[in-house]
């Protein structure tokens, strides 16, 4: 597996139309839920939302990872938006995020969704990497550089 | 069934290790801290403060991983940890061995 597995061109949001951390969280649910991609987008919001609540998934350095598991996403699937402008994510350094990814899979296949979220995660440590994402500025061209990335890393 | 030991003299790329593991389906590992012979003698024992000067680096701590690990999985394993800190050979970068395991029981079920 690899995310470009997971990730579309119609599943990234470029620019973000909200600008606050609830309302982009919805707005990436609903590219997810308007391709098809889940079945329940209440179950599904409720689940990221939930997990939100134990700790921002705001991980720093301008990037937040809302994810969560639930029988309303029947596979594993992820949206990603670029905000125009840093929005508050209540991220753990207090600094605002302009790249969001949002993961959701079935609440069985934990093994993918871990895999899924590290990878993210070591994609975004690198700061030239960001940098290029939010420069991308279409869903094509967004996608196009995560590809060229991760052709640097193994198979899932 | 090996266990790998990775000594990781770059301590601040243990995040980054961590979620490879994770990626390539590890299903879980032991982290230490833990210290080198030669930073011990060095500043640690007076006669041996001449020392200093030949440590590789400014790192006196580091991070032994300890992971229960298929066979067939440690190239691919050692692959992912060179991506991240370099080829193992540069200096001061770290140390890798797998020693056989006899017997093995507790380990929790796969995360695959």
């Amino acid at each position: 597996m690899r995310l470009v597995d997971i990730l579309s061109e119609e599943t990234i949001k470029v620019p973000l139309e909200n600008k606050e951390k609830k309302a982009i969280i919805e707005e990436l649910v609903d590219v997810l839920k308007a391709k098809n991609k889940i079945e329940d987008r209440e179950k599904v919001l409720k689940a990221i939302l939930d997990r939100e609540a134990v700790m921002s998934t705001g991980i720093g350095d301008g990037v937040a990872i809302p994810h969560g598991k639930s029988d309303g996403a029947p596979q594993l699937v992820a949206a990603l938006g670029i905000a125009p402008d840093p929005v508050d994510f209540e991220a753990i350094d207090n600094k605002p995020v302009q790249i969001i990814w949002l993961l959701i899979g079935p609440p069985g296949k934990t093994g993918p969704h871990l895999k899924a979220l590290s990878r993210i995660s070591r994609l975004m440590h690198k700061k030239e990497f960001r940098e290029r994402l939010i420069q991308a500025g279409s869903p094509e061209a967004v996608l196009a550089e995560i590809h060229k990335e991760e052709e640097k890393y193994f198979e899932m | 069934m090996k266990l790998l030991f990775i000594i990781l003299n770059k301590e601040e790329y243990l995040d980054e290790v961590l979620e490879a593991f994770l990626e390539l389906g590890l299903r879980g590992a032991t982290v230490i801290d833990s210290v080198g012979m030669g930073r011990i003698l060095a500043y640690e024992i007076p006669i041996f403060a001449g020392l200093r000067s030949l440590l590789p680096g400014n790192r006196p701590f580091n991070k032994t991983i300890f992971t229960l690990v298929e066979e067939e999985k440690i190239p691919d394993v050692i692959a992912a940890v060179e991506q991240i800190i370099g080829p193992l050979e540069n200096p001061g970068t770290g140390i890798a061995f797998a020693i056989p395991v006899e017997f093995v029981k507790g380990l929790s079920p796969s995360i695959e």
